[in-house]
């Protein structure tokens, strides 16, 4: 070997090593055509409008990344490693608001975004669009067969997808084949699509929790009834290739890693390797909350504090935890609005109990929970309560077609009126979000018609998003 | 928002060489934040060039050369942003120095006492296995230059290993 080639070869593993020590920007690729976008051919624009762009993108690009640590959760079950290429994607006219049913929806940038479909009646047919540009043109990147399975909101097909960066995201449909789950992996930004295999049956919740694209964990075997419930807690280090159990607890039992089978075992959330979140919903307290430092091989359960001033007997439906930057986590618990027993018949209101939302706060990533905020929309069978936490400061809380926020941490609220009503809302950033919303129809069925829509600031005014209608 | 022209020939380009360009530019200014902020403003000087060419290997040496320039041009302005900045390059790893092989350590290092213009040749050549000519355009140099250029960076690789007394490399040549 040459001095050249053994030196090209070590000055290879070098240069690589240093690289390493610094971190891979999320989506720069989305950032630099949205950077090219602005800019025009021809003369050179004067300095300080560049200098401003810079800052602009760069603010642009610490929100994103601070929006994306979001932990990522969903459900399912596959067989089968078959990689599928995506169409070539192409600028293809969309239709008007379309009858297609938006089952699941994600954005890693103002830009850069896919949404799921399912045929309006429910045949089955499911299809992943991709936008690189807001919304104006749409290309297919996956297509399956699915199931009729509604998801919490009651509204449309349960689909979940979430994406970890730009090029890394996995698409689950909890109930797509014989009732089983499919879960789908892209590593190239949705180019190719690989179907994953999946250990156990998934909890109901979010059970599935994605950190990076490499490390995620799994609550499976549950096995609810009579307010308790098994688990088995699965680790995987590869993106999904290989499942190991790292925690269990039997049906009726406590385990030595702190697990116990009191509550239905619902989500699972990781804000890093280490530090993680289980929860349960029980029939007749308090929901519970486990935490773990060490990967999910130990647990400790942590009690809330009962919310002041309400009658707590039950009823209270824990949604995933939401880690935020800087070491916290934050708790949305749905409590119905249940009068206190008076010694006389109580009647049920016909649109059922109203219920509010409660958001429970701890500073040490869940090792202490502060007495819950209450949240300032009532939901009802008119809509489901929506919610969204991009940080410690900036949530979006929404109920039928009125959407609160707050930039100051639930302290001063705003609030809109959107064109539909409420089915899911995201915010990328503290202006740029987008929601979904939808035309009810009888309860326990499809929503007749869902629509997406974009704001860019902070949810104050949206635009509908055209798309093609599912294939 | 890219128009609907450009959009067929510079999205490829963009996502092919966004992250290589990134890369070139972290190792060469050793800062992140920094890197991002070249690698956009190098795409958006390209791209607005009525004569940038479409052609990818073209297209990559202009990209890189207006790369490395923006990276010189950072430098020559540090003193006057080093009090302003936020970002600095993490501190290399105690575990990940273990675990690092002890000449390549030395190596690492030996690469850090080159010139500038020998870092960025070594690293063009060796770690983008880019061409002599290549190179050329990227660094506006003529061939036989890069070619002298890369061969004394090497040499003095060769110097800096041996006053670490770790020269076992290329001594046969």
């Amino acid at each position: 070997m040459s001095l050249e080639e053994e030196l090209g070869s070590r000055l290879r593993e070098v240069i690589r090593a240093e690289q390493r020590a610094f971190p891979e920007p999320v989506d720069l690729e989305g950032r630099l055509i949205r950077a090219v976008g602005r800019a025009r051919p021809g003369p050179r624009r004067p300095g300080i409008a560049r200098e401003l762009t810079l800052a602009a993108a760069l603010l642009l690009f610490v929100a994103v990344v601070g929006g994306g640590v979001t932990a990522i959760h969903w459900l399912s079950q596959a067989r089968g490693t078959a990689t599928t290429k995506s169409p070539a994607p192409t600028a293809s006219p969309s239709t008007g608001g379309g009858a297609s049913l938006i089952s699941a929806v994600t954005f890693v940038s103002s830009e850069r975004g896919w949404v799921v479909l399912a045929s309006p009646a429910d045949s089955g047919a499911r299809q992943l669009l991709m936008t690189v540009d807001q919304g104006r043109h749409w290309s297919s990147q996956l297509t399956w067969t699915g199931n009729s399975s509604m998801s919490r909101n009651g509204k449309v097909p349960a689909v979940l997808m979430t994406f970890v960066d730009a090029a890394h995201g996995f698409v689950l449909d909890p109930n797509a084949s014989a009732g089983r789950a499919v879960l789908f992996r892209t590593a190239d930004g949705g180019s190719t699509w690989q179907r994953l295999a999946l250990p156990g049956a998934l909890a109901p919740g979010s059970p599935l929790a994605f950190v990076d694209p490499e490390n995620g964990w799994l609550l499976a075997d549950v096995n609810a009834a009579m307010g308790q419930s098994a688990a088995t807690i699965y680790r995987t280090r590869d993106g999904g290739d290989h499942w190991t159990a790292i925690a269990h607890v039997d049906y009726g039992a406590t385990a030595a890693n702190g697990l116990s089978s009191a509550g239905d075992k619902d989500s699972l959330v990781f804000a890093s390797t280490s530090t993680g979140w289980l929860t349960a919903f029980t029939m007749n307290g308090a929901p519970l909350v486990w935490s773990t430092n060490d990967g999910g091989v130990s647990w400790t359960q942590r009690p809330l504090p009962a919310p002041a001033g309400i009658n707590v007997g039950g009823n209270e439906t824990p949604l995933a935890p939401v880690p935020v930057p800087g070491g916290s986590v934050l708790l949305p618990v749905q409590i119905n609005l249940i009068p206190a027993p008076n010694g006389q018949p109580q009647t049920v209101p016909s649109g059922g109990y109203p219920s509010a939302l409660y958001l429970y706060s701890s500073a040490g990533a869940g090792q202490a929970w502060s007495p819950p905020l209450r949240l300032p929309a009532s939901g009802s069978d008119a809509g489901p309560l929506v919610l969204k936490v991009l940080d410690r400061m900036h949530w979006w809380v929404g109920s039928g077609t009125q959407l609160w926020s707050t930039a100051d941490g639930g302290a001063t609220w705003s609030t809109s009126t959107l064109p539909g009503v409420l089915a899911s809302i995201d915010f990328t950033t503290a202006s740029t979000g987008l929601a979904v919303t939808v035309v009810p129809s009888a309860p326990g069925t499809f929503a007749k018609q869902t629509t997406l829509l974009t704001s860019s600031d902070g949810g104050a005014h949206w635009q509908t998003v055209s798309l093609p209608s599912a294939a | 928002m890219l128009d609907t022209e450009r959009r067929p020939w510079t999205e490829p380009l963009i996502e092919a060489l966004a992250r290589p360009a990134y890369r070139l530019a972290v190792y060469m200014s050793r800062d992140p934040t920094l890197a991002q902020d070249i690698v956009q403003e190098a795409f958006v000087r390209v791209l607005e060039s009525p004569n940038t060419p479409r052609d990818p290997k073209a297209f990559r040496a202009y990209l890189y050369r207006v790369v490395l320039n923006l990276v010189r041009d950072q430098h020559r302005r540090q003193s006057r942003w080093a009090a302003l900045r936020i970002f600095s390059a993490p501190p290399s790893d105690p575990a990940d120095e273990v675990q690092h092989h002890h000449r390549d350590a030395a190596l690492a290092r030996a690469m850090r006492r080159l010139d500038r213009a020998q870092r960025e040749a070594v690293y063009l050549r060796f770690f983008e296995d880019a061409s002599y000519e290549e190179i050329g355009r990227m660094l506006s140099r003529r061939e036989a230059s890069v070619r002298v250029l890369v061969h004394r960076a090497l040499a003095k690789l060769r110097e800096s290993l041996g006053q670490d007394g770790l020269l076992s490399l290329g001594e046969e040549a």
